[in-house]
């Protein structure tokens, strides 16, 4: 999946767990979880919530990175 | 324009060929199923003559002593099964640090299990109930076993619903967003309205691949619906109900993409 993301470091950062974070941008202890395994890929809404949660932009939070032509990973 | 041209060109000769491809492997198919289902419909005329007789007594034995009890022992089964996996979940819920997922992950596992074995015994319930009413036109039944058979069906509804009620408040409490009540009609709504994005394209997800299976099984149904008319001459209703099913099943499906496809869609002449 060529989406990355931080979100376990930042939530670290302002020590919460899943439920909290969670409950602070409104969706469930179970989607932060997918999200931090990349299982899932949250919504432009969702993802400027949490941005908006750290007062980060969301490229700081997620980055995407696409396959090169030799296989390496490049960041976009 | 004539870029726009050749890719058009490129695009209507790679449709071609990936039809041309899957069309080989398609007409193997049919003519496989074709043989076989020739061959079994030729052989199902002398295995009727050779064992025909005996299924059916077979059958109806086995159901005749099975189904009075069948759906108080299973739903009592089922009842300490989810007692069970809810107390397990309680424990684990009141143990959980708030920071290991792998714990939340596997009690939301273990109730999902519970939902599906109460919601299987549900349809046997049923299934249950239906043969003691099938098996009264080849046995004389006498009233201890209607009544066995019809409480074992009221206990076996009434105790699966309240299983299911237990497990649906137990996820409540742990995802506090979550609302309805499993007495609700409307459960299944309100709900899925209840649910955020990730949980709701996790049940598109899941709905999808219901809507495969069920196709297949449909098809599968309809052979099995013409082989048994073979052997017991069962007639076209099950055939009829059958097919149904699978109209309604798939008309459901395209009627919604197309509603969900665009508002005010130009009509075309």
């Amino acid at each position: 999946m060529p989406l990355y993301n931080h979100l376990k470091e930042y939530r670290a950062r302002i020590g919460v767990n899943q439920s909290q974070m969670g409950r602070l941008v409104g969706v469930s202890r179970q989607t932060i979880s997918q999200i931090e395994r990349g299982d899932y890929s949250p919504s432009v809404t969702l993802a400027l919530k949490i941005a908006r949660v750290f007062q980060v932009s969301v490229e700081d939070i997620f980055t995407y990175e696409e396959d090169t032509e030799d296989g390496r990973y490049e960041e976009k | 324009m004539e870029d726009m041209r050749k890719n058009e060109m490129d695009k209507m000769q790679e449709i071609r060929t990936e039809n041309r491809k899957a069309g080989r492997k398609l007409v193997v198919i049919m003519i496989l199923a074709a043989i076989v289902g020739g061959f079994i419909g030729f052989a199902s005329c002398f295995a009727w003559n050779i064992v025909g007789d005996q299924m059916v007594y077979g059958i109806v034995s086995v159901l005749y002593a099975v189904s009075p009890w069948a759906n108080i022992v299973l739903t009592t089964g089922t009842l300490l099964m989810v007692e069970s996996r809810i107390r397990r979940s309680r424990r684990a819920y009141r143990q959980w640090d708030g920071e290991d997922e792998t714990v939340m992950d596997g009690i939301e596992r273990n109730l999902s299990y519970a939902l599906w074995f109460s919601s299987v015994d549900m349809v046997l319930a049923f299934f249950f109930i239906a043969a003691e009413m099938w098996l009264f036109e080849y046995v004389e039944v006498v009233n201890s076993w209607i009544i066995l058979g019809t409480a074992g069906f009221a206990y076996a509804v009434a105790y699966i619903l309240l299983c299911q009620k237990r497990i649906v408040d137990f996820e409540k409490e742990i995802n506090p967003e979550k609302k309805g009540s499993v007495y609700d009609t409307k459960f299944n709504k309100i709900w899925l309205e209840s649910c955020d994005e990730a949980e709701r394209t996790m049940i598109y997800q899941s709905a999808y691949r219901a809507y495969q299976t069920t196709s297949m099984t449909c098809l599968v149904m309809w052979v099995v619906c013409i082989l048994l008319n073979l052997f017991w001459d069962i007639g076209l209703f099950p055939v009829f109900i059958v097919t149904v099913i699978w109209g309604i099943h798939i008309s459901s499906y395209c009627l919604e993409a197309i509603r969900l496809s665009g508002r005010n869609p130009v009509i075309l002449p």
